[in-house]
């Protein structure tokens, strides 16, 4: 299995709207949709999402906590406001790890997570 | 005096790409744009907006990071400026030492009043200047 360089949630519908929603002043949340044009497989992200063009829970758009080998603050912040939010656990990045972390909140219910390789595809056994 | 509905941080050169940068896969921070017009100026924000597009006619003056908006704190404006904070803290040593909880923390009771108080301390730490609005859009001075 190859390393992942993306690390995605694909937020349950019940929490698609407070994950993925856009905020006041333009803020937007790191998103990245299935792209259909192509292969269903590969995720692409996207830039355009507005607060009338709110990504909906069809399990097409998810929230992005790792990009290019890097965490996102963006969607770690957003995913941890609203775990606090509701009253769920919360896990720490340090020193459980990225992943280890991102699979903690996958067990609470938030979504399903996807890995993705350096060329965008979906690693199957993560 | 009137209360406050809005609080900007308007950063400082050395700190505004790090406040108002976007991030990958279209993350963005709440940002309002200093507009001017023939004789009024007048903060106003714009969803399509990107801070790393150059301005197309000059008209951007000036560039703020939202941390507060008609009334409500925004979390995510608060998040952007924790994080380079502590970078910035961590880094350089800073004698002013950044509370490390989190923004959520901070701001329990989702009054403005102490959006203000955070932004007074990031003034003070040289990341920016605090601008606050009242309902109508017109700065206060002096909050």
């Amino acid at each position: 299995m190859s390393d992942p360089v993306a690390i995605l949630l694909v937020p349950k519908p019940e929490y698609a709207e407070a994950l993925l929603r856009c905020g006041p002043c333009g803020t937007r949340p790191p998103i990245a949709r299935i792209n259909s044009l192509l292969v269903d497989t590969e995720w692409v992200p996207i830039w355009v999402a507005t607060r009338d063009n709110i990504p909906d829970g069809s399990g097409l758009f998810s929230l992005v906590l790792a990009w290019k080998g890097e965490n996102v603050p963006e969607g770690w912040d957003r995913l941890i406001r609203i775990a606090r939010k509701i009253g769920s656990p919360l896990f720490n990045l340090f020193p459980a790890g990225t992943l280890a972390c991102a699979r903690a909140y996958e067990r609470a219910g938030f979504g399903t997570i996807v890995l993705l390789d350096a060329d965008g595809r979906v690693i199957s056994d993560g | 005096m009137a209360d406050p509905s809005a609080v900007l941080l308007v950063p400082t050169e050395e700190h505004r790409w790090a406040l108002l940068q976007e991030g990958p896969c279209g993350a963005r921070p709440p940002v309002v744009v200093w507009w001017t017009f023939t004789n009024s100026h007048l903060w106003l924000y714009d969803s399509t907006w990107s801070y790393a597009e150059r301005a197309p006619s000059g008209a951007f003056l000036k560039h703020a990071l939202v941390l507060a908006w008609e009334d409500e704190s925004v979390l995510e404006g608060l998040e952007r400026l924790h994080h380079h904070a502590t970078e910035f803290t961590t880094a350089t040593h800073c004698r002013w030492k950044w509370d490390l909880r989190t923004p959520s923390d901070w701001i329990r009771t989702n009054q403005v009043f102490e959006v203000v108080q955070v932004a007074r301390l990031a003034e003070e730490m040289g990341l920016g200047t605090v601008v606050c609005l009242d309902e109508d859009g017109k700065e206060i001075p002096d909050v």
